[in-house]
């Protein structure tokens, strides 16, 4: 890595805790100012949305392992990076633990037989222990693969490609551990909000909607990594740039596959325990939210995507990424937020504040660990095939 | 059985392509089966295909019955108004799947691999969408009026009743169809040239000459046709998701526990890919030996479809896991009495069990290279996970009906002889149309073999070709 790049990398770590003290700070003040009711709801949210990305991160770590040609080793160092963001994660999780009274008061205190049916799953110590269950599942996950990975670094090249050949391996069990996992914590952080609600596809969505951000932030990183570095700029040529593309193309319509099926099967159901889902998510003051999803979420990225040329342009699919991150960051709020029924204009300022605050550490620790290492990985034989590096 | 190529026993490999092949010798060992003089036919082939007749003759018997008296021949009745017809329609529309995912995504992710075997696998497809599309059609009662199912203007005011999944079906499977054919045959285009050239009599020349469509090999029809080939790759892409989705919709739209679940869509799918994998499995393995395709179709290829039929049944297990969790989850009486009765219940508690076995137990050994190395076990294997898709179907369409709501409407199903005989005689046609398609067709797409040929001989297998050759050859693993 150059010392500019390192340079610039540093600095986007200052940057990104500096953003993090602001944004905390500012919510920690609106929750002093309003009575604290909405800052767990916020801090939720943004949980979910960060932690998403480091996971999505893990989850393309495994995919691009099993299944990658040369687009998967040129973005295997910061898809470490950011599955690396997961112990951080996990002490940002503390104070939902705080919060529990707060967001899952109703299935801590149980009004209906129907949530007192789910106790035996829906009770504070097992929620806990599942929690912890799934981060240290997912930080040795993380850290098993960047610690290979800086082994491959150190070994010659026939050794590297032996490493490789194992990791490709060893990613189909975690990938199967990672599903496994994501399902229930989907139901636990998220579902669980709305006690009665249950529908098997939620996780599946949030899931993708990972993989979608982690999809994105690759594409931001590799065109700045391209621009500041002579060597990048020359691997990222525009087939590979497109095959990126590709990616966040079918991950956008898989989203959009499994959103509808979810909504087409719950709205033909018709069915008490499932439909408020619905019947909220339509009603007059969210609805708005829905269309959006469906037009610009959806339709305007897919048609958008369907030219080569975009796809070949890094600014163009620059441009495309950072609209998909909004469109994730809305449909997230769309799934999580309405839960809350808060009165009037749903959009809070602590939302704002705790995505930015989050978000802030997380590029941070980001940035921490993707200049601690060469950006691409020394050994790997997809890229020796590709040409653009000599390892 | 006999190679009937005439070639030596060769040492099998896990390349995609034997190193020593040349675009003649892809040629040869493709066409030569095909270009056999009619009475040179190998005896297995006649024998095979004499099987397969008799079964369609069971077939047509069975059909004949059902139009003279109705479908009342079969075992569906209250409760169970969906019986085998509907079971073994979802059965063989699952097994197509795995051609258009060989096909159309496989080329788009562009794996090497998928070239050996896409075309036969294609076959399999139309085929397996041949028997899935008769069985809705005859299950209609009056078969010969189906084309009231398509929204047409006529003179009774009858229009379809769009907010229905079995109408969604028909334009699904129509679609399906007909991608698929067009798929199929455009490939072909450039293989038919090749036997219309190398053929040495009239009939034969006039034959294929006539499928080719006039192709003249030139720079400017290679371009149209890999243009062509392309969108229809991309079309077919999402046909993999959108066809057994909707038909998972037949289900899932309903308000039946047990069906109601969303993650219906996304399992079925894979399921269906699962089913498929086995089938291609079941069809590859006998075809490589008996037409000597060995160097073509190598043991890569059936390891990887083994590799992917793990995958789809782990996705299909987790479908299961998510389907019994969420109705314990739910909390609802009726949803938590279904996964009782569907895992313990006492008259179909069987069925579920064996569907344990054959699609989470037996994939399992899968994961070991040299069971996927293993030609036979995966022929077994892959039998199992016919049987256990077949079961899966029979799990949610009948054990789902026998008990719902109001125990006093509980029913239970038998299957009548006809039920039985329609589904043999279904084998029977997909397996007739296999074997004319192996005689007269080209299995093995040899134009893209060329291709693949030439870019292995220049490009290498793939990335860890090294390290895979070294570890295969220190466990006495063909290399």
């Amino acid at each position: 890595m150059t010392n500019i790049l390192s340079a610039k990398l540093g600095r986007l770590q200052m940057t990104g805790l500096v953003l993090g003290a602001i944004g905390i700070i500012v919510a920690i003040i609106m929750a002093f100012v309003s009575g604290g009711q909405g800052f767990f709801q916020s801090y939720l949210y943004a949980f979910l949305f960060w932690t998403g990305l480091a996971l999505g991160c893990l989850i393309l770590l495994f995919v691009q392992h099993m299944a990658g040609g040369s687009w998967g080793a040129m973005i295997r160092r910061p898809l470490e990076a950011g599955a690396m963001v997961l112990p951080v994660m996990a002490l940002l999780f503390i104070p939902i633990l705080f919060g529990m009274g707060n967001l899952y008061s109703d299935w801590l205190h149980p009004h209906s037989e129907l949530v007192e049916a789910k106790i035996a799953y829906l009770n504070r110590p097992f929620f806990i222990i599942r929690s912890v269950i799934y981060f240290a599942i997912w930080i040795f996950g993380a850290w098993y693969f960047f610690s290979a990975s800086s082994k491959q670094d150190k070994v010659d090249s026939h050794e590297g490609g032996r490493i490789g050949f194992s990791l490709k391996r060893t990613a189909t069990f975690w990938i199967v551990i990672y599903i496994l996992t994501m399902t229930f914590a989907g139901v636990d952080w998220a579902m669980s909000l709305k006690p009665e609600f249950f529908s098997g596809m939620y996780s599946v969505i949030l899931m993708i909607g990972q993989a979608i951000s982690a999809m994105c932030l690759m594409i931001f990183v590799m065109v700045y990594l391209a621009n500041n570095d002579k060597e990048i700029d020359a691997l990222l040529t525009s087939k590979r740039l497109q095959d990126l593309g590709n990616f966040l193309m079918a991950f956008t319509l898989f989203w959009a596959y499994t959103s509808f099926s979810q909504i087409i099967i719950i709205w033909s159901n018709n069915i008490v325990e499932t439909n408020p889902y619905y019947l909220l998510r339509f009603s007059a003051a969210w609805q708005v939210v829905g269309y959006f999803l469906l037009i610009f979420g959806f339709f305007a990225p897919f048609v958008i995507l369907f030219s080569r040329w975009v796809k070949r342009k890094r600014r163009a699919l620059v441009m495309v990424a950072i609209w998909a991150v909004l469109v994730r960051m809305v449909d997230l709020f769309y799934i999580v937020i309405p839960n809350f029924s808060r009165e009037g204009f749903p959009l809070a300022l602590s939302d704002v504040a705790l995505l930015v605050g989050i978000g802030g550490i997380w590029i941070a620790a980001f940035a921490y660990w993707l200049k601690s290492r060469p950006i691409l990985p020394l050994n790997d034989p997809r890229l020796a095939h590709a040409g653009g590096h000599h390892g | 059985m006999a190679s009937i190529s005439g070639k030596p026993p060769f040492k099998e490999t896990n390349r995609v392509i034997v190193k020593s092949e040349t675009f003649a010798s892809i040629d040869d060992s493709v066409n030569k089966p095909i270009e056999t003089a009619p009475f040179k036919t190998p005896l297995w082939w006649w024998i095979g295909f004499f099987m397969a007749a008799s079964l369609l003759g069971v077939y047509l018997v069975t059909i004949t019955m059902l139009i003279t008296k109705g479908i009342g021949i079969f075992g569906n009745n209250q409760p169970v108004a969906w019986g085998f017809p509907i079971i073994n329609f979802v059965w063989w529309i699952g097994i197509g799947h795995a051609g258009t995912l060989i096909s159309a995504a496989l080329l788009l992710f562009r794996q090497p691999w998928r070239t050996s075997i896409n075309r036969a696998a294609e076959a399999m497809t139309i085929f397996a969408v041949v028997c899935a599309g008769l069985y809705p059609i005859l299950h209609l009662g009056r078969p010969w009026v189906f084309y009231w199912l398509a929204p047409y203007p006529n003179t009774f005011g009858l229009f379809p009743q769009f907010r229905s999944p079995l109408d969604w079906d028909l334009f699904a499977i129509s679609t399906y169809a007909s991608v698929s054919i067009l798929f199929w045959y455009i490939g072909l285009v450039p293989d038919f040239a090749t036997l219309r050239d190398r053929a040495r009599n009239t009939f034969m020349q006039w034959f294929y000459s006539l499928l080719s469509l006039g192709w003249n090999g030139s720079a400017k029809a290679w371009q149209r046709y890999m243009r062509a080939y392309l969108i229809l790759a991309a079309l077919s892409f999402p046909l993999v998701l959108s066809v057994h989705s909707t038909i998972a919709m037949d289900f899932a739209v309903g308000q039946l526990p047990g069906w109601n679940n969303t993650i219906m869509p996304p399992y079925f799918v894979a399921g269906a890919v699962f089913a498929g994998f086995a089938m291609v499995n079941i069809l590859a393995i006998p075809l490589r030996k008996a037409f000597g395709l060995e160097r073509l179709i190598t043991y890569r290829h059936i390891d990887n479809s083994s590799k992917l039929m793990l995958a789809t049944g782990m996705i299909v297990v987790y479908g299961y896991a998510v389907e019994l969790f969420m109705a314990w989850y739910s909390g609802v009486e009726f949803e938590r009495y279904m996964a009782f009765n569907r895992v313990l219940g006492t008259d179909h508690g069987w069925a579920f069990a064996l569907l344990i076995f054959c699609n989470l137990i037996a994939i399992q050994p899968l994961w070991s290279k040299r069971v996927r190395q293993n030609m036979t076990m995966v022929f077994i294997i892959s039998i199992i996970v016919s049987i256990g898709m077949w079961l899966e179907r029979y799990v949610i369409v009948v054990v789902t009906l026998t008990k719902d709501f109001l125990p006093g409407s509980w029913g239970d199903y038998v299957a009548t002889f006809w039920d039985y005989s329609m589904y043999l005689g279904s084998f029977g046609l997909f397996f007739t149309l296999w074997f004319l398609f192996i005689r007269l067709l080209p299995s093995i797409a040899t134009s893209e073999m060329k291709e693949l040929q030439h870019h292995d001989s220049h490009h290498g297998s793939d990335y860890y070709e090294e390290q895979r050759a070294e570890e295969f050859s220190k466990k006495g693993l063909p290399v």
